[in-house]
């Protein structure tokens, strides 16, 4: 697997004007690495300097709407995001126009070998588990860039693990796909509804409101948590209705007195009294203070969820080289 | 440049009546083409806003848009979308006039294209409907209205504001930085400097149309504030021929809606609204330009983002209502957009400023700015004075008396008629005094 051969500039991205075919002539695209959340990612070469970077490439919709939303605002919230290390890295825009003379748009990133989903997975195929140590600065990382992120005013929206990018040799992790992110302000307003992939949206997204904010993140980094621990995702539902069910399952059914509110959610109604399984039982092989952090992360009523920022200062990371990550 | 000027308007007219003409023809075969389908939609859409059939029946000569394509793909949200597409949809059918010959003439004037006037705008009285659907845009989450389209109504949990806050400071610095970075900030000097034919005040009735085509296709109030940004910010390095200048604004507002609106309106939308003077390719081509010049930066904060913040932290000392302190704070925060003047102040500046006028506005008699305020905004009375001047101007109707749309906008009850109240002439010289440490 390749690794990064030369250290990006800190410059700006710049944005300059060319054909499809011209961006195209730039770059020398070796495999097609995946799908962001509105077009092809490939691993390509940059033909004058021979580094390897990651392109992302704008899907045209069919009735041409010039720029996608989603676009729009992965590159200006990239804008404002990319000098974190935790946040992948836009190195470069280009704007060019294809055949048809609909725009295009290429985005150039720092190429990371690896995401996180794959990695997991290649631990679950070797029926192993992550080290804890592994899974200790791989969420401290992630804990950091999503205080990051949020300490732009910007909600992420996606959090799972295809869209946290590695590299296996530094052990270095990155947020990315940001294609549904959005800026907030405070305080809150009204977003869109079911935006979150299923099985890292927060019960509040899942009940309807609208009016979420950071702890929407927050329950998807708990989720990721969980999963690292145990190869598994936590709550893995195929419909909405199935997510919350499974959610309340294993959380127990959630009511006025531990989350006040949620009986006035619009998605809201009678379910299943569920009692709640211990976490242990859950995601067995933590230790104490990862309980204790993993419980903070899933409480049900958001504003008790914990902070990303507070996250970065709870006992469970005491024994992390703070500086080196 | 006098020469020019005086030009102008006889071009202007030259080009204008074929377009109308145009135009004209255009719906008249659009009503003739007119099937049992279309017909059958639109009744389906006008039922859902029982009170729009009443609008319809009372103008029942306004001619219909054509309908859009059916192949246009869904997109994020599209589900949500539907009730206030659809209403969207409803009003423009029911509520659209086309420019006429008179207002041709008057907008020749400043710059060619024709546009929606507001009169015609705002000449059917407020419906209920939309009181509650156009108060959800502006309420604040705890005071969140019931709407047309969503029941029951959405609650709040208001634990959720409190854990924002533990990031509130963080996003208000980092704010702050963005406001002043020389990159995403446009010049207050561009008419002179970089423009040749564009003036303050064709951007005036640039800015006073924006209001209208916002109002006509509900975008929420950022859509707006970024529009403008984005226009200030182009003018700033290209100069823009006058028949350009409202395709800048079209753009830019696609862009903005793009990047803020659940829902943005189509490129054939914002084509329309301005009587197909632009092609959707010059849309998508001007588009692509505002893009490349901004360099994607388009969250930069505005002055409704400040506004927000400060409203939310000086309700807690004020009694009455906190709606009528949004909706004034809105008013005089839209009213400064039309002065070319207010650019050179910040939008933080610009927003701690309206809060003090539209203090002043509710209890003349109390000095409006406070320890408290100071310390929220970071900004000494004496720091504010010219801004609050200048907006206080604009509330007097000193400044751009003839360009009614904001103060039309906020006449009506869903807005509880604050452009109405009435405002002290003088400031006492006292307030403008910097509190005792």
């Amino acid at each position: 697997m390749a690794t990064i051969q030369n250290k990006p500039t800190p410059t700006a991205p710049s944005t300059t004007t060319g054909g499809g075919l011209r961006a195209m002539d730039l770059y020398e695209k070796l495999e097609k690495v995946g799908e962001g959340t509105y077009g092809k990612v490939y691993k390509a070469r940059e033909k004058a300097t021979g580094r390897i970077v990651a392109l992302k490439k704008t899907r045209l919709p069919e009735d041409d709407e010039g720029v996608p939303p989603t676009a729009l605002r992965e590159v200006s919230l990239l804008r404002m995001l990319s000098q974190d290390p935790h946040v992948v890295r836009l190195l470069d825009l280009k704007q060019g126009v294809n055949k048809e003379g609909q725009t295009i748009l290429y985005l150039v990133f720092e190429y990371m070998d690896t995401d996180l989903k794959k990695f997991i997975r290649g631990y679950r195929a070797n029926h192993e588990k992550i080290p804890a140590q592994t899974v200790k600065i791989l969420m401290y990382q992630l804990c950091k860039g999503v205080g990051f992120v949020h300490g732009r005013g910007v909600l992420h929206r996606d959090l799972k693990p295809h869209n946290l990018l590695m590299d296996r040799k530094t052990m270095a992790l990155k947020i990315a796909d940001l294609g549904l992110s959005r800026a907030i302000t405070v305080p809150v307003k009204k977003y869109t509804h079911e935006i979150l992939t299923l099985w890292y949206r927060a019960p509040e997204v899942l009940l309807g409101a609208t009016h979420y904010s950071t702890p929407v993140d927050i329950w998807s980094v708990g989720c990721i948590f969980a999963e690292l621990v145990t190869n598994q995702p936590l709550f893995p539902g195929d419909s909405e209705l199935q997510q919350l069910l499974h959610i309340f399952k294993l959380l127990g059914t959630p009511n006025e007195e531990m989350w006040p509110g949620v009986g006035k959610l619009p998605n809201w109604h009678v379910y299943p009294q569920w009692k709640p399984t211990k976490l242990s039982t859950l995601v067995p092989g933590l230790d104490s203070d990862g309980y204790d952090l993993l419980e903070k992360m899933l409480a049900y009523e958001p504003g008790k969820r914990v902070s990303a920022k507070k996250a970065l200062e709870h006992p469970y990371f005491n024994d992390v080289n703070k500086e080196v990550y | 440049m006098a020469g020019k000027e005086n030009a102008a308007p006889v071009g202007a007219l030259g080009v204008a009546g074929p377009r109308l003409t145009r135009a004209a023809a255009k719906r008249a075969a659009a009503m003739a083409a007119e099937g049992p389908d279309d017909a059958k939609r639109r009744r389906v859409a006008l039922g859902e806003l029982p009170a729009l059939a009443n609008n319809a029946a009372l103008a029942p000569s306004r001619p219909v848009k054509p309908s859009k394509p059916a192949s246009r793909p869904a997109r994020p949200g599209a589900s949500e979308a539907c009730g206030p597409a659809a209403a969207a949809e409803a009003e423009r059918c029911a509520s659209f006039s086309p420019p006429r010959a008179a207002d041709a003439e008057s907008n020749s004037a400043s710059y060619s294209p024709p546009r929606t006037t507001a009169d015609t705008a705002f000449s059917a009285p407020p419906r209920a409907a939309d009181a509650e659907s156009n108060s959800a845009s502006y309420s604040p989450p705890l005071a969140t209205a019931d709407t047309a389209f969503s029941a029951p109504p959405r609650a709040v949990a208001p634990a959720d504001l409190q854990l924002s806050g533990s990031y509130a400071s963080d996003i208000y610095t980092y704010l702050r930085s963005l406001e002043v970075d020389p990159q995403r900030r446009s010049r207050s000097d561009y008419i002179e400097a970089v423009q040749a034919d564009v003036t303050a005040h064709m951007r005036s009735i640039l800015v006073d149309w924006l209001v209208e085509v916002a109002e006509e296709y509900k975008l929420v109030a950022d859509t707006l504030y970024l529009t403008i940004s984005y226009v200030d910010r182009f003018l700033s390095v290209n100069a823009l021929g006058r028949d350009k200048l409202q395709l800048l604004g079209v753009a830019s507002m696609l862009i903005a809606a793009k990047f803020e609106e659940i829902s943005p309106p189509h490129p054939e939308d914002f084509c329309y609204i301005t009587d197909n003077t632009y092609t959707k390719e010059e849309l998508l081509k001007m588009e692509s330009d505002i893009l490349k010049l901004l360099k994607f930066e388009l969250g930069n904060p505005t002055i409704k983002t400040f506004l927000r913040r400060f409203i939310r932290s000086a309700h807690e000392d004020k009694k009455g209502s906190i709606l009528l302190m949004e909706f004034l704070g809105s008013y005089l925060a839209e009213l400064s957009l039309l002065d070319y003047g207010c650019l050179r102040f910040l939008p933080s500046v610009v927003a701690a400023s309206v809060m003090f006028v539209a203090r002043l506005t509710i209890d003349p008699n109390t000095n409006p700015w406070n320890t408290k305020l100071q310390k929220m905004t970071g900004y000494k009375v004496s720091e504010l004075k010219d801004c609050i001047v200048a907006i206080h101007d604009l509330q007097l109707n000193r400044k751009c008396p003839s360009l009614t749309a904001i103060r039309d906008k906020y006449k009506q009850h869903k807005f509880k008629c604050v452009s109405l109240i009435l405002v002290p002439v003088v400031i006492p010289t006292s307030y403008f005094e910097d509190l005792a440490e």
